[in-house]
């Protein structure tokens, strides 16, 4: 096999391996790019609020149990009265707004990939749930909500006496 | 939610990829070839005179799992986000989220007093302040004349 063609088939490899990893990362975050809406905060530092990514990545995990349904979801600086939660016609609204820390001291940003603002995920929820009996935490950046299914979904126990 | 006009969306993508691509600060440390990673936390990276201040999203990380490190003035943040092992599920209907190793590592542009950085984890963001050090006080030189 002559250099060239060993040049060609590694690049082609290498082509296919970037194509399959891109598919992959793709696949998973697809639904996870939310966007963010800047907000009117006067406060905030001028040059993060034109520069900050309008785009962020709030990935979400759906687990169903048998009586609940658990969902994950990595919202990273907010604070947990940032969040606003909702159910409607089977789907999830979390709704948040994300703000531009006011304290902070004077300086110029070199870097600025973190999204700010107002974002709104919906989550398809596989069955009806009961949004009253709904629990909710928010720990190291992730919201864990915890929403029972409706009565009527749950297996019922049959003891035989 | 916004209406987008098929040019601005356009605008908007060209925005964020020069963004990644934009190379003129020389903060980002190309990933070293024998160090893999699952994923890389976005980072906000500020200056102020006396210090530098870096703000990483690191959601779903425990702070003890995340190991910062500066040497030489390259400043290395890495760990691993561990999958729900206790609650081993199978029923999942959404998986979105990527487990496994994270690493960056960002050059600091001036002497900074290593032994002083600090940081402190709030609700997933890590933030990392390192206190320029104390610039030596200009000599002043005067030439004598003959």
């Amino acid at each position: 096999m002559s250099t060239l063609d060993r040049l060609t088939n590694n690049f082609r490899d290498t082509v296919d391996y970037l194509a399959d990893g891109w598919q992959e990362l793709w696949n998973k975050t697809r639904n996870a790019i939310t966007r963010f809406t800047p907000g009117h905060d006067d406060s905030a530092n001028k040059s993060l609020v034109t520069n900050s990514s309008r785009w962020g990545v709030l990935s979400a995990e759906l687990c169903e149990t048998d009586n609940t349904v658990e969902v994950l979801l990595e919202a990273p600086g907010m604070s947990s009265k940032d969040f606003e939660v909702k159910v409607e016609h089977q789907a999830l609204y979390v709704r948040g707004s994300k703000h531009y820390a006011s304290d902070r001291k004077e300086g110029h940003y070199h870097i600025t990939e973190r999204a700010y603002g107002s974002f709104e995920r919906v989550i398809p929820l596989p069955c009806e749930v009961d949004e009253n009996e709904a629990r909710a935490t928010y720990k190291n950046g992730v919201l864990e909500l915890v929403l029972p299914k409706h009565k009527a979904l749950q297996p019922r126990k049959i003891v035989v006496s | 939610m916004n209406q987008l006009s098929p040019f601005s969306a356009l605008n908007e993508l060209h925005k964020e990829l020069s963004r990644v691509f934009d190379s003129r600060h020389g903060f980002i440390r190309e990933p070293v070839a024998y160090v893999s990673s699952n994923w890389t936390p976005q980072v906000d990276i500020k200056e102020s005179d006396t210090e530098f201040t870096v703000m990483a999203d690191l959601p779903g990380v425990p702070p003890e799992d995340v190991d910062i490190t500066l040497h030489n003035g390259v400043l290395t943040i890495k760990g691993e986000r561990s999958s729900d092992t206790e609650k081993e599920k199978n029923n999942y209907k959404r998986r979105e989220r990527i487990h496994g190793s994270f690493f960056r590592q960002f050059t600091l542009p001036e002497s900074t007093d290593e032994d002083a950085i600090e940081a402190k984890a709030v609700h997933g963001v890590i933030e990392i302040t390192i206190p320029k050090a104390a610039k030596p006080k200009p000599l002043n030189i005067t030439v004598k004349g003959e």
